[in-house]
């Protein structure tokens, strides 16, 4: 047994040393980073305590930019899973067209997401070349046409349906190994009970499928912490900052802002609130397994 | 023997690691020191041939004839002096956090932009790692006497000069010659002139101005230059940056212009969720009639504009209640700087040298449509006003009141500006958001 323990070192010590190096090492850098004043290039000074965390929790756009955060996961959430699920059972049920249902799915996120998002701005969402107002125009809906990514009030859905577009394929592969794991006969029997379908689904496929949807779920609220590329290409979060989110904001920051240990400070609460939504979340919404 | 093995397999993998690690650049035995030749100014040029290796930052990416351009420039340069070796970084937009890191470990390229501006504050921590070319300006007065005396503001800084200036653009309005012709409208000279233009403009079914309603500074830029009118550029540079805009009444009534645009319909439809690539290409299009924007509009836009598009370029109108200098431009100059630690100065030297040669600037300007600081070099043609236009400019002042530097600044103005623009804020709300916007900074 101590013979095996001696050679299993020698296996993970690669793993061990990247992990170190790539992640531990740098989180510490962070952590520590979060403390000074780097300031501009060249401007660092000593240890600068919390200040970099009190000015967190007055600075109006970091607060307005948790609020945006959050509701692009909820506005995001709400319509990504239910589209995604009916893909999903749609894909495993349907017999003809399967494979141009299937390219139209997942043709998207074969797009760079950048490439997707100026192509949404440019074609779908521009006021005058747009093929939405030019869509709503033609159907006589003149009223509805309107700037999409210059509204405040819209802006942030467009950028959302945008990601939906994007990554929906990617949700709808999980889901649908999720619905393999249904056993048939299950179903099969609640049809044999003389259950709809609809019953069905609500009653036998929902539940069961609940375990992978949960896990999607803290997956999504994970992903919208984190959202940066789509925001920075279609509206680099505006209009007057209506979509500026936690990701954009910590980019400015750090980067154009040159100020990387308010940037830090500022990924380190995003940290601390992903882990934290992450793991109570999670402990919420997971059910009990389902024998079956 | 397997404890050996072990140890063995330990230390390869040690060494593997640290030499992956790369130099350690940020050490101080590794920097040459300060003298390195850069105290003293380079021998004549010609007396011996130049070798080793330099590496130069450039801002056009790789693949567009801007950067052919620069390497044909380093080429022109290996001729003469085979044993010299030129490496091209791309050191603009995504690259500039990788490029700040080399800053502040130590090994930078030699040359780089964006660095410094003697307009732009934020940029003065890095004069000290910046040669300074006035010792070598004054041992070639040809060279030193070659750029225009109005951008020389831009590179001097308590009588050191730490860059030249490689390019220029100035910003300005272009408009649509054909319907100006056809409309019988001049290119207009003072506020009153464009708001008639507009009017005309509207009156045959065309948006007057295009503006973009994404990219915030370009929007502001009408603002920038109506407060520039108004009251001067170094009194609204001062009232924005200290929070005071209420207390002039110049800046209100540069807000007011603005609203007056927007209330009459000037401005393109749907403006507000525009990009600003689309805002252009509805220019070019004749979706609308005029458009300001920066000199580099035609350079930028060459494939997409019409071979039968008239391009006409004034400058921004004056204002009859303005306080300020009505002949003030506002510009972006692109700025070559030197790391005075290189450890080849005179090649470097004579690569800025050649690079800002009239002559070179001149087939530069002919080739990628580029204006030149250098005295003598023809503005590209096929831009209508162009010439004059640059040539009647009064001082050069950094757009964007040199905010786009401080990012944290520039959101909060701008966000500001957009409201004025998208009809959330009056004058008043808009000249209130902004004072207290910036009360955040002080």
């Amino acid at each position: 047994m101590a013979a095996r323990k001696k050679l299993i070192l020698p296996f993970l010590l690669p793993t061990v040393v990247l992990i170190v190096v790539f992640f531990i090492w740098p989180t510490i850098q962070t952590v520590q980073l979060s403390f000074l004043d780097w300031q501009g290039t060249f401007r660092t000074s000593g240890f600068h305590g919390v200040q970099n965390y009190k000015r967190l929790l007055t600075d109006p756009t970091f607060r307005s930019t948790i609020g945006h955060t959050f509701a692009y996961f909820f506005v995001s959430s709400a319509i990504l899973f239910p589209v995604a699920t009916f893909l999903a059972v749609a894909l495993q049920r349907v017999k003809r067209g399967k494979m141009v249902i299937q390219f139209c799915i997942f043709m998207p996120v074969t797009l760079s997401v950048v490439v997707a998002a100026v192509l949404w701005k440019w074609y779908i969402y521009d006021p005058n070349m747009g093929m939405l107002n030019t869509v709503l125009r033609a159907m006589g809906l003149d009223s509805l046409a309107q700037a999409w990514l210059g509204n405040s009030s819209t802006a942030l859905v467009a950028v959302i349906m945008m990601s939906i577009w994007h990554g929906v394929a990617t949700w709808v592969i999980m889901i649908i190994s999720g619905l393999d794991r249904i056993p048939p006969e299950l179903l099969e029997a609640a049809r044999l009970d003389g259950a709809g379908e609809m019953k069905i689904f609500f009653r036998i496929t929902l539940p069961l499928l609940w375990e992978v949807l949960s896990t999607l779920l803290i997956l999504s609220f994970i992903g919208s912490m984190q959202q940066f590329p789509v925001v920075f290409a279609m509206t680099q979060g505006g209009p007057y900052g209506s979509t500026e989110l936690m990701g954009t904001y910590l980019y400015k920051v750090a980067f154009e802002g040159r100020m990387f240990s308010y940037g830090c400070a500022m990924a380190i609460v995003m940290a601390v609130i992903i882990l934290f939504i992450s793991v109570f979340g999670n402990r919420f919404i997971k059910a009990e397994p389902i024998e079956y | 023997m397997k404890k050996m093995k072990l140890t063995a397999l330990l230390l390869a993998l040690c060494m593997l690691l640290s030499g992956c690690g790369g130099t350690p650049a940020g050490d101080a035995s590794s920097v040459p020191s300060k003298s390195g030749g850069a105290s003293t100014p380079p021998s004549a040029e010609g007396t011996e041939k130049l070798s080793g290796s330099i590496e130069i930052g450039v801002m056009l990416a790789e693949g567009t004839s801007g950067y052919d351009f620069i390497t044909g420039v380093g080429d022109q340069l290996i001729m003469e002096n085979p044993d010299l070796q030129i490496t091209y970084t791309f050191v603009n937009t995504k690259a500039r956090p990788f490029i700040e890191q080399r800053w502040r470990a130590g090994n930078p390229p030699d040359t780089d932009y964006y660095d410094f501006n003697a307009q732009v504050p934020s940029t003065y921590e890095f004069a000290e790692h910046l040669l300074d070319l006035t010792p070598y300006l004054d041992a070639d007065p040809e060279w030193r006497d070659s750029f225009q005396e109005s951008v020389s503001a831009v590179t001097t800084m308590d009588g050191k000069t730490y860059g030249v200036v490689t390019d220029t653009h100035v910003l300005g309005l272009y408009y649509n010659k054909a319907y100006f012709d056809q409309f019988g409208i001049d290119p207009p000279k003072t506020w009153d002139d464009l708001l008639a233009a507009c009017e005309t403009l509207k009156a045959n079914g065309i948006d007057p101005i295009a503006i973009t309603g994404t990219y915030t500074p370009y929007m502001g830029t009408w603002l920038d230059y109506l407060m520039t009118r108004e009251v001067g550029y170094t009194t609204a540079y001062n009232a924005i940056r200290d929070g005071n805009m209420s207390e002039i009444p110049g800046l209100l009534r540069a807000a007011e212009k603005v609203k007056t645009l927007v209330d009459n319909g000037y401005l393109l439809k749907g403006f507000e969720g525009t990009d600003f690539t689309a805002a252009q290409m509805q220019f070019f299009q004749g979706k609308a009639g005029m458009i300001c924007m920066g000199t580099w509009l035609s350079s930028e836009m060459a494939d997409s504009i019409p071979a039968d598009f008239q391009l006409g370029f004034c400058a921004f109108p004056s204002v009859s209640t303005g306080e300020g200098d009505q002949t003030e431009i506002l510009s972006h100059s692109n700025i070559m700087s030197i790391n005075k630690d290189s450890k080849n100065l005179d090649a470097v030297l004579a690569f800025v040298k050649l690079f800002t040669s009239a002559e070179v600037q001149t087939r530069r300007a002919q080739e990628t449509g580029l204006i030149s600081a250098v005295k003598g070099v023809p503005a590209p043609a096929g831009t209508f006003g162009l010439d004059e236009t640059i040539a009647n400019a009064g001082p050069m002042r950094v757009r964007h009141f040199s905010m786009e530097f401080e990012s944290d600044r520039n959101t909060a103005y701008y966000n500001e500006v957009a409201k004025l623009f998208m009809g959330e804020y009056t004058p008043e709300q808009f000249i209130a958001g902004v004072d207290q916007a910036m009360q955040a900074f002080k």
